[in-house]
């Protein structure tokens, strides 16, 4: 599958790049991204429904679920803070950059109205390679550390972009687990990303 | 974000219903596999007509670059590192049940 999605990732920026596609779909690239993330949350929504590995890491964990997105967000905030003096960034501004948590298009967005053009394209740029990786790294991450290391590198994004990836790579089993830990993440940005701007 | 969870509640409105046969719930993987690659394939397209990302990938490319792994990283062991913590918790109190109840 990781070969798949590279091969489709690469085909597409480069079939984008050449303009080489009818503008007929370029010009309406957010309907068929939409239509696609339909298809494939939907696919899980049916997984969700007729799979019985899907409630077994709930019953298993039960609260101790939320220690997942948690664990996950303050790993990314402390390592990314522990790099910043080499890139030359300080450290607030790279905790905001990295509290995107893959949902770049918030992040951009945010940043740039509260920081300026250049740390909101680089948090766009930043948040957008997090989900690239994370599109690349699931299916070799999953064996070797477990589905919670899994389902934290998607971020925000595994309650939708990554949740079919990360859906199909467990067989299921990783289902509601993605989708906690993923709207958590979402419900964050909006609070880290002002909180680490406006700190003094 | 509304779309996303109706298309959540059909799926697993459908897939939880008793009379829909085999046949259709069976065809999830196909779907999903078809809706990972073309969602890719269409976020490719996307990169990839928008000149403006090429172009700051040349500026901002190396530190967003970092960012992203370490952030990704980050989470990746933090996480990892939890789920290890809990299940040594979780073994260590079944084996106390155990020896309470031998």
């Amino acid at each position: 599958m990781t070969k798949t999605i590279m091969v489709s990732l690469f085909l597409g920026i480069a079939l984008g790049y050449g303009h080489i596609l009818p503008p007929s779909f370029t010009n309406h690239l957010h309907v068929f991204t939409d239509c696609a993330l339909f298809i494939a949350v939907f696919s899980v929504g049916m997984d969700l429904g007729c799979n019985r590995n899907t409630l077994q890491e709930i019953r298993q964990w039960g609260w101790k679920i939320l220690l997942l997105p948690l664990s996950a967000m303050v790993g990314s905030i402390v390592l990314s803070s522990m790099v910043s003096p080499l890139l030359k960034i300080p450290m607030r501004e790279s905790a905001a950059i990295v509290s995107g948590f893959g949902w770049y298009s918030l992040a951009g967005a945010m940043l740039t109205h509260l920081a300026g053009p250049y740390l909101g394209t680089t948090a766009f740029l930043a948040n957008l390679l997090r989900e690239i990786f994370t599109f690349f790294s699931v299916e070799w991450i999953y064996p070797r550390f477990g589905g919670w290391a899994t389902v934290a590198l998607g971020g925000a994004t595994s309650m939708d972009t990554t949740l079919g990836l990360i859906s199909e790579t467990s067989e299921g089993r990783l289902n509601t687990l993605s989708l906690t830990s993923g709207v958590l993440h979402s419900l964050a940005v909006p609070i880290f990303i002002p909180l680490w701007i406006k700190m003094p | 974000m509304m779309t996303l969870l109706i298309a959540l509640l059909l799926g697993l409105f459908i897939g939880t219903l008793r009379s829909t046969p085999q046949k259709v719930t069976d065809m999830r993987h196909t779907l999903l596999k078809g809706g990972i690659v073309f969602l890719i394939f269409t976020m490719g397209v996307s990169i990839g007509t928008n000149p403006e990302i090429i172009h700051n990938l040349k500026s901002v490319g190396s530190r967003a670059f970092f960012l992203a792994l370490s952030s990704t990283l980050g989470a990746l062991l933090f996480a990892f590192f939890t789920e290890k913590y809990l299940r040594q918790i979780a073994r260590k109190e079944h084996e106390n049940d155990q020896n309470h109840h031998g």
